[in-house]
Order: C-alpha cells, then structure tokens, then sequence
C-alpha cells in the first residue's frame, strides 16, 4: 500500500527543472517567431556549450556527469541566456556567456545549490557590460524569419551582424530601447507612447511576456514556485511606476514597464530561482521587492533600458542580509 | 483553527479488529527500572504479573500461560503451554478516583498512540502538581498508514466512552474535548451517538500531523503553547479503551490492536504483547525480504524481524525498500511551506553540516517535532528529519559534556579552594607552634637567666660568707 498526498509540488529536482522548461514555451516559441533563425541558433549553441562546459567541471570536481547533467540545471541555464540574447549575434558570444555561468558563477561556488548569483544572469550581465554594440543590435520585428537559415548561419560565424556593412537598415530599436533614446531626446509624452505601445505593453515583446506570463501561471499552479515573489516584483515595480508617472508627468507606463523587457521572465523565472532568492516566504517578499525597485530605477534613471539582470544580481548580493533580516523578525515576534 | 502546512494523505480502506493464532513463544520486555518477579522455569498463568507491584515502573503481565524460558536484557521469554489459563482476578465495583490510578498501575497500562507514556505516572503527577484543565482524548491518528484507532472506535465505540468517562474522573480534569480527523466518517458517527453532553467531540481538519497531541490540542481549543503549558492532559483513544478494561474488567494490558499494512492490503490485528514479527510475517503470508517499520510511514523506525510486539508497537509496515539518493539542497522552501512548526527546515538542515549549536538554536531546532512532513516534499530527497535529530543528539550530547565540565571546573575550584583554606590553616597552626615555641624558648632563656641570675647571686653569697679564696677572688 501506497500513502500518497497530493498536495505536493515537484517530487524531484529532475522535475522541476523539466517543469521550468516547460513553462518557458509558449514565452520561448513567440520569441523565436519574432526573432528567427539567430535566435535558434543562440538556443543551440548556448545548450551545447552548457552542457560541455557542466560535464568539464563535473569532471573536474570529480563528481558522477551522469546524474549532473540529468538534473537538467545546465540546460535552463543555457536557455535563459539565450531568451535575453539578440539574434545573429558572433557564435563565441552566447557560447562565452554560458560558459561563464556554468563554470564561475555555478561550479566556483560549489555547484547547483551553492551558487549566490542567478547563474544566467551573471552570464548575460558578463557580456553584456562586454559587448554593449552587439547586444543592443535587434533584428526588424516580428519579421525574423527574413533571412534564411543558411544566410544566418553565416553571419553568425563571420563575426555577426555588427560587421555586416548594411546592419543599420536590418535592425530596429525594441521598445524599451526607443523608448529610452525618445526620454534622452526631450520628446513629448505622446509620441513616446505612439512609437513605443504596443496593444496593451511594450511593443512587440508585450506578447514574449505574456507567454512568459502564461507559463509563469502554470508553475503556480503545479507549485513549482511560491506567488510571493511574482506578486511581489510585479506590485512593487507596478506601483513604483504608477507614482513616478503621478509626480514627474507620464513617462513610462505601466503597461510597458509590466510587459515591456524582461519584466515577467525576471517575475516567474528569474528572480523565482529558489537557490539565490531568499529563504523564506517573508524574505522572499522583501527579496522581490528590492528587485522591482531595481528594475524601476534602472528603467527609469539609468544607463541600460532594461536592467534585469543587474536588478537581480543586485538582489542577490542582499539575500544574505535579508535572510538575517528575517531571522530577526522572526526571532522577535514571538 | 488550522495548522500551518502539513500534508493531506489519500484515506485508504482498512480491515476490521481480527486476530491471528495465538503465539507458541512469546518475549516481553520489562521496564528496566522493574523487579522480576518470576524466575527460569516457573510456569505462569495468562494475565500473571511479572514483575513486581511495588516500583512505580510499569507492570508487565505475561500475556500466554506457560513457562519461562529465559529472562536477559529486560527481556523474559515464556513458551506458550496453548492452554491459555488465566490468572484469577476478580472485577471490582464501585471504584473512586484514586483506585483508578491504582488499577492503571497494577494492570501495566501504557499510553498506546506511541510514546508508552505509563498512564498512572500521567496521571499521579498531573493530580499532585495542578489542577487538570482540559482532559483531551486523542482520536486522530498519528500516522496515514495507521488505521487501529480508528477501528477500535467504529467496533467498541462503548467500552471506549467508558474508558473515556473513567479517565475523566481520574484526572479530575473540568472539561473533556475528544479530537477525531474528519475523514473518520463512521467513527465520528459512532462517537456522537455514545458520548455523554459533557465531553465535546471536535473535528479536525485530516491533514497530517495533527495527530500530534500538540498540535491537536491547539486545533481543538485554539490555544498555544502545548499540552503542560495550558495544564492538560492527553490520552490515546485506545489508551482509554485500556482503561475500560483494566478497571471494569480487572484485564491487564495483555494485547493491542496494530495495524498490518502490506503491499496489497491495509489490516488491523490484535496481537498478543510479546509475539513476535516473525508469527505475523507467517500469518499473512508476506514475503519476508521486505523492511519492517514500527510506528508509521513518517515517524516509524526500521526494525529487524526479530523483533516482537510491545506496548508501543502500533502498526507494522512491510514494504519494499526504496533508495533515492539525495541530491544537493535546490532551497525550493517545499520543506517551510509544509512544516507544521513554522520552521525553515532547509536552513536547520544548512547549519546542521558543520553543526552550528548557536545558528540552530536561533532556528528554532528544539521546536521541531520531527513529523517529516520536510522529507516527503523535499525533491532533492534529502532526509531532513534524520539530521534534525542527528543536530539534536550532539546538541544534547555537548549540553551533557559542558555540564560535565561545569561541574569538574566546580570541583576543580573548590578543590583549590579547600586546599587554601588547608594550607591556611595549617600555616597558621605552624605560626601559633613558632610563637609558642618562641614563647617556650624565651621562658627558657629566661629561666636559664634566672638560673644564672641565681647562681650568681648564691656564689657572692658564698664569697662574702667564705671570706677570701684564691679561685673566687674576682679579677682585680
């Protein structure tokens, strides 16, 4: 006899991570149409590397590869740095930026659950302070499948599509981006919100996230993760929003800052990472909180458009403290 | 009222009360602290005590009519005859509250939800120390694959309330609330038609552990702090059952109900004290390569087949051993979100590798009631609950050693002490010895002066009366 309770979540780590895969999807699938074959290729290079560069440093910290790698953590890794990538990027950018998650931030610090920065994150803020050119070179969107497969794979390994002489007629501003330059040119509110709104978020990526948003909902409801940190950045970075708009006039909606960017990628996925978020419910609350904050004032006053990436990484350096936050309240309110 | 986290378990159909042939051999284990009353080879009577009545250790009785074979370790060993003759007793009428206490203690009563906590013992220092609040009758089962209580209630619902209403008046308790799961549908049916309108019945949500008397005891009255905080007793529903029989029947605590759960079915047997495992295996026909766990899938411990059935012995689990590996600590929060103590297990779990006593104790450790909610969630695998109380025994363990030192550096201190005083003492005895005998060697002197003085004077004395003499003529 079996005694079974169904009011659990993920009954392995193997699981979790496939769930979390999983939930990326519709999210991933709505990126790739808008974005083509360069961004397949990113995903292709990026689980390869990950997965070469996990099984080296499994070997070399002489641990068994095979149960490792079966954890799939290498591969979410790898897959979350390739959904924040532009396409047709040199192929040695995505494979650079995985490698120094799985081997630096990842395996340096001991290995899955060990790591106190967000792995992907610390890959992709790598080379992104690296490479700002590159990573600022979209593709025209939706329309990303104009070049074909074979046209893209050779711009990817002669150097990428900053060293193409036309690139400037190939590629377009994202929302977030445009949005930034109109706020450093003065323009008015309205032609700011014309160039930039989509039909209820940032142009074009309003629907990457809302498939983000979808899946994140899904890993909910299968209690891969808990609602306090979604609720809590969303809120946090919604509210924000909502009383910079009311005192310096409106300059970014809250539409396009809830669908705009990375914002429910870092809401579900991202800051959601368990092993580099804060311990307890209460903590996590503050953790995501601090990370919406970030987000805003990265958004809003500083030098990248997006800002994720550095929001959590600098969320990540205050779990410690807000971990012993915590354990104080807790200790004294009882 | 509910409890934080915990788990919901699917209910599973049960078997009903049987029985299995009664044991050939059986082996009973006294309380250490007890006195052996029989010896090698003595033949006993169903029901005889075997130890004696005089300790305030539990009684153990043997519970088939034989010989004794062997007595090691606590451990008495009778060969059955098959006859089964009982042990004469006759039943008393009219018992007072004190003579209950008494009957508990003669007739070897135990509490049967697990701990075999001796019910005279709860009882004695519940009644000399403070007034019983709340009498709380445990009916909620501690374990999902537990089921005896439940079946002892849906079966003898009436010497139960007995028991029930026995146990009452022993405690002098002022009020008496019985907590059953609701998912306990026929028990709850039959509780309600027998008890009396002075014990209230309170149906608790049936999610793992609230089968914890704790934590029962704070669903069903609201209050925090525990059983001995709010000056409250907690007795097993079969424990009162017990108490039925003990009192109205004169029946020592001979047999009990366990739950037999195998791959196929889920049974309650009622077993012998003493037979053992080996006589179940062979009943019901069960593979013997299989682990053997006592007390329930969550807070059970692995036992060998060698083992027999004691007081405290309430289910019987027979499964195939499952090795899952575990994997490193992901700090999903599964474990917090569960955990009925609002701890954070994998944080205890972080500290307890290298043990940190401070960290741990700042966690709360010592709340943890060891349920294993943590384990069953936890997808890395890891046994959290194992290394809890791993954390807590060298906890407990450097608590002993630094009384130890305590006390030795006590000693220690005392030892100088005392020697300082000694040598003080002695110092001063020598001081008073030197001035005495400085004193002494004045008087000397000043006798040896005197003397001379005296001499001195007796020889002028005789100079002046001898007149002049050639040796005594003092020098001119």
């Amino acid at each position: 006899m079996k005694f079974e309770t169904n009011t659990i979540g993920p009954t392995s780590v193997t699981t979790t991570m496939q769930m979390v895969l999983l939930a990326l999807l519709p999210g991933c699938l709505i990126f790739i149409y808008q974005n083509g074959w360069g961004s397949i290729i990113n995903l292709v290079l990026a689980v390869l590397a990950a997965i070469t560069f996990e099984a080296l440093a499994v070997t070399l910290r002489k641990r068994s590869i095979s149960s490792t790698l079966a954890d799939y953590s290498a591969i979410v890794t790898a897959v979350f740095i390739a959904i924040c990538l532009p396409p047709l990027l040199p192929w040695w950018i995505p494979i650079l930026a995985t490698g120094f998650a799985i081997l630096l931030a990842k395996h340096a610090f001991g290995g899955i659950g060990y790591n106190l920065f967000n792995p992907a994150m610390v890959g992709y803020a790598m080379i992104l302070i690296s490479f700002p050119t590159e990573l600022s070179l979209w593709l025209i969107q939706p329309d990303g499948f104009s070049h074909s497969l074979t046209e893209s794979l050779h711009i990817v390994f002669n150097g990428g599509l900053s060293v193409i002489p036309q690139w400037d007629a190939l590629t377009g501003a994202t929302a977030l981006d445009q949005h930034r330059d109109l706020l450093l040119q003065n323009s008015a509110p309205i032609e700011i919100a014309s160039q930039t709104k989509g039909l209820f978020g940032a142009r074009h990526s309003e629907w990457i996230n809302l498939g983000y948003l979808i899946g994140g909902l899904w890993l909910l409801k299968k209690r891969v993760i808990n609602w306090h940190i979604p609720v809590s950045f969303l809120a946090t970075l919604a509210v924000c929003t909502l009383l910079h708009n009311l005192m310096a006039g409106n300059t970014l909606s809250p539409g396009l800052n809830l669908f705009g960017g990375a914002t429910m990628l870092c809401a579900f996925f991202i800051s959601t990472d368990p092993v580099s978020a804060a311990t307890s419910n209460r903590g996590r609350l503050i953790y995501a909180a601090l990370t919406g904050f970030l987000v805003y004032l990265i958004r809003s006053y500083g030098a990248y458009p997006d800002g994720v990436a550095f929001a959590v990484l600098l969320a990540n350096c205050a779990t410690p403290a807000i971990d012993r936050l915590d354990s104080w309240l807790s200790s004294h309110e009882r | 009222m509910k409890i934080h986290g915990g788990l919901a378990f699917k209910s599973l159909p049960f078997g009903a009360i049987e029985t299995i042939p009664p044991p050939t051999r059986v082996a009973i284990k006294v309380a250490s602290k007890s006195t052996i009353a029989v010896k090698t080879g003595d033949t006993v009577l169903k029901g005889q005590p075997l130890t004696s009545v005089d300790t305030s250790a539990v009684m153990s009785h043997a519970s088939v009519s034989g010989t004794i074979t062997s007595i090691n370790n606590c451990t008495i060993s009778i060969q059955s005859d098959g006859q089964d003759t009982p042990y004469p007793s006759s039943p008393q009428t009219d018992i007072r509250a004190n003579e209950i206490l008494t009957l508990c203690h003669q007739n070897g009563l135990v509490g049967l939800g697990g701990a075999a906590y001796p019910v005279a013992k709860k009882l004695s220092s519940a009644s000399q120390h403070n007034t019983v609040n709340t009498l709380l009758i445990n009916a909620a089962e501690c374990d999902p694959a537990i089921y005896c209580d439940e079946a002892l209630i849906q079966e003898r619902p009436e010497a139960i309330v007995k028991g029930i209403k026995l146990a009452l008046t022993a405690s002098g308790a002022s009020n008496c609330i019985v907590g059953i799961e609701e998912n306990k549908i026929l028990a709850i049916a039959e509780l309600k038609k027998h008890l009396p309108d002075n014990i209230k019945l309170v149906v608790v949500p049936a999610i793992y552990p609230s089968g914890a008397e704790n934590t029962l005891f704070t669903l069903c009255t609201g209050k925090t702090g525990g059983l001995r905080y709010n000056q409250s007793l907690c007795f097993n529903i079969a424990t009162c059952y017990s108490i039925y029989k003990a009192v109205e029947l004169a029946e020592p605590l001979l047999s009990r109900i366990v739950t037999v759960v195998t791959s196929d079915n889920i049974r309650n047997v009622e077993l012998r004290i003493g037979t053992p495992v080996t006589d179940v295996l062979k009943d019901l026909n069960t593979v013997g390569n299989q682990t053997i766990t006592c007390g329930g899938q969550m807070m059970g411990r692995r036992v060998s087949a060698e083992h027999s059935i004691d007081k405290q012995t309430n289910s019987l689990l027979f499964n195939t051993a499952e090795n899952k590996t575990a994997v490193a600590c992901i700090r999903c929060g599964a474990c917090a979100d569960v955990c009925p103590e609002h701890l954070l297990p994998q944080q205890l779990f972080w500290h307890t590798d290298p043990h940190n006593s401070s960290a741990l104790s700042n966690l709360k450790l010592d709340a943890c009631i060891e349920c294993a909610c943590c384990d069953v969630v936890c997808p890395s695998n890891i046994q959290l609950t194992q290394h809890f109380i791993g954390a807590k025994n060298t906890i407990e363990l450097q608590r002993v050693e630094q009384k130890k030192a305590e006390l030795a550096k006590e000693r220690y201190e005392k030892r100088l002490a005392r020697l300082e005083s000694q040598s003080l003492r002695e110092r001063k005895k020598l001081d008073r010895k030197s001035d005495k005998l400085i004193n002494s060697k004045d008087k000397e002197q000043l006798k040896k002066e005197m003397i001379a003085k005296a001499l001195q004077k007796s020889m002028r004395k005789k100079k002046s009366t001898s007149g002049n003499s050639a040796d005594d003529s003092p020098p001119q």
